[in-house]
Order: structure tokens, then sequence, then C-alpha cells
């Protein structure tokens, strides 16, 4: 058993519905509405931001499909995707997870919030702050490659440079 | 949608630039600007360029770069505003809450009591329906992922739960079911 319940389900292959070599998708463990699935990195990593941007982009895929998956097998109106990053946003597991939420009409699934009016001077100054912070935005981490195996001995090209070196006794 | 639907998508002209908005980042596929009716100060909504209404009909590239950009600003609104968390959220239909007919990923900076209900509360499910739509929901994940799914073994964290239920009383502040510790480290690595 680890510290992490997340990381023992998986070990364990719980509730698997499919994993990749970097994410796994499950039935969720402790759903608030019937067909809640978890996409998750397999490594351990609390919140999105220690999450390689790669696993990122493959957790959004795999969730992409689920959602599909969730409208045509199960009729959905609707579906919600939703990561709870930090506790604030009411994160229980110590696992970062992006879930995907079945939703139909009425079904008086209790999520949203009031949107408020903000003042144009407020909008602005945010504006600014925020646009300080986004200037490495875009750059993604790749994927290192892995090592290729190189098969037989490896054919040096030969330039003039070489040939001319060899003249020198 | 018609083409003539989509010229008057409103969201298709703040991604465009041909309606202002305050924009805090923009790229080839996405803008990202602040609402201005926000859930919290500093509610970012991420756009796709190209006129999408929900995430099923993105590419698997759009997909991905969205992925990856919310990451990203996500962790520049906990710098800038000095917030301990994120919600990042989507609605795909009306009956999951959306209200515009243009694609947004929301990215709203989250504190204590903030009032926003994205919470996700432990309720207690009728299991019988709970399996009868596992057992619909396996064969189509299955089938989008091109492969055969078996029926998993379904484990559920008992005595967890029974502590979420109990917390549940106090929705205003939600315990943590578990790993708290960590939890407080989390939100300490989130306010530097």
């Amino acid at each position: 058993m680890s510290e992490c319940m997340f990381c023992d389900l998986m070990q364990k292959k719980s509730n698997l519905l499919f994993e990749s070599d970097k994410v796994f998708a499950m039935l969720s463990p402790d759903p608030s509405t019937a067909g809640q699935v978890s996409v998750l990195p397999k490594v351990h990593a609390p919140i999105l931001e220690a999450v390689p941007d790669f696993v990122v982009a493959e957790m959004f895929k795999v969730a992409n499909k689920v959602g599909i998956a969730v409208f045509e097998g199960l009729g959905a109106q609707g579906t919600n995707l939703l990561v709870q990053n930090g506790p604030t946003a009411g994160q229980k597991h110590n696992h970062v997870i992006l879930n995907v939420i079945p939703r139909f009409e009425n079904d008086h699934f209790p999520i949203g919030w009031n949107p408020k009016p903000a003042p144009e001077e407020e909008l602005s100054s945010l504006e600014g702050k925020i646009k300080d912070e986004t200037k490495n935005v875009g750059l993604f981490e790749k994927e290192k490659a892995r090592p290729v195996e190189i098969e037989g001995p490896q054919e040096v090209k030969e330039d003039y440079r070489i040939k001319a070196l060899r003249r020198i006794p | 949608m018609s083409e003539e639907e989509q010229q008057q998508c409103v969201f298709c002209h703040i991604a465009s630039g041909k309606i202002p908005a305050k924009k805090v980042y923009e790229d080839d596929k996405v803008a990202a600007v602040l609402d201005i009716n926000p859930a919290t100060s500093g509610h970012v909504l991420v756009i796709p360029k190209e006129h999408v209404s929900v995430m099923p009909q993105m590419s698997e590239e759009l997909v991905a770069h969205l992925g990856m950009i919310s990451k990203q600003l996500s962790f520049a609104l906990i710098r800038a505003l000095k917030v301990e968390g994120t919600s990042v959220f989507v609605a795909n239909g009306v009956a999951a809450g959306q209200r515009a007919p243009h694609f947004l990923l929301h990215i709203i900076p989250r504190s204590a009591n903030d009032g926003v209900a994205l919470q996700l509360l432990p309720a207690k499910l009728d299991e019988k329906s709970v399996n009868e739509t596992i057992a619909k929901l396996v064969p189509a994940v299955g089938k989008q992922f091109g492969v055969d799914i078996k029926l998993p073994a379904v484990e559920k964290p008992k005595a967890k739960l029974e502590k979420a239920e109990k917390s549940k009383e106090k929705p205003e502040k939600p315990k943590p079911a578990d790993g708290k510790s960590e939890l407080d480290r989390i939100t300490e690595m989130l306010a530097k």
C-alpha cells in the first residue's frame, strides 16, 4: 500500500476502463453520479502543474473519448469535465484527476456558480497582472525520445576534410 | 450550425479579435480572455478559434493543445493572483450547463468559501442503476478505443466514503477525506 489510494487502485488495475503507457481511465471509486469516470496520470502527481505537458495532452484526449462514449453509450445529453486543482477547489485526493461526468436534462446535479459582472477597471488591472505570467504559455515540454537501437556498424560519411587529414603523414 | 449563424457567433469574433476583450493569451489555435461575468476574480475562458460547439467535435490535436494550454494558464493564474487553486471546467451541452453556442473551457481561480459550487459531493447512489450504467458504459468506452473491455472489478473505499459523507454536513469547508498532510503541502506549493 502506498500513501495514494489512486496509485494503489491503478497498480491493482481496479475499476479499469482503459490504460495507455501514460494515463489510466477508471470508474470513479467515489462517484457523485452514476457513470462518473476518472482520468489520471500514471505517474503520481498531486496537482495539474506537476504533470508533464505531454501527459496532460493525453489525459484530455482520453477524457474526450470517454465523453463521446458517455454520449453514445448512456444517451447522455451532456458531459462535464472537471479538474479540482487544489483543496480550495474541492480536491479530496492527493492524485490529480480529470473527471468526466455524465449529465441529463433536469438531473439537478449540484454544479455551477453565480456569474457577477466585473467592473472594467478591475478587468484591466487583472489583464496586466495575468499577462505578466503567461509569457511562457505555449512552450510545451516534449516527451523524451527513447534511445534508438542501432544495428550493425555505422557508416561514417566521409567528406573531403577527413580525406585531407589522411594525406598528412 | 449554418455559416450565417457562425458569422454571428460572439465567441468566434472575440477569438479573432473583431470584438475587443481582455486577452491574456493567444496562439494560432486558441485565445484566452477574462470572463466579463466571472465566477471569481480572474476567471479565464479558453476559446478555440475554430467554431466548435462541444469537445467531441474537435480534432485530437486541438483537444491535446487545449489541455496543455489549460494546465499552463492555470499555473499562470495561481502565480499572478496568489490563489491556492483553480477549477478547470468544461460543460458540453445545455444539460451540462453550457450557455454559449461556442465551446468554452473555464479556468476559475479558487479560494476558500468563494461560493463556487464545483465540489463533487459524495452521493448515495442506487447500486442497481449504477451497475446498469456501468454495463452500458464499458462497451461504449471500448468502442472508442478500439478494444474489448471486460467489466472491471469495482472497488469503493468505504471507510473513506463515510468520512466524506460526514464532512458533507459542513459543505462550506469540505474536509479532505485522506492524504491531508499532502493536501496541505499542495496548498503551500500553490501558494508559492
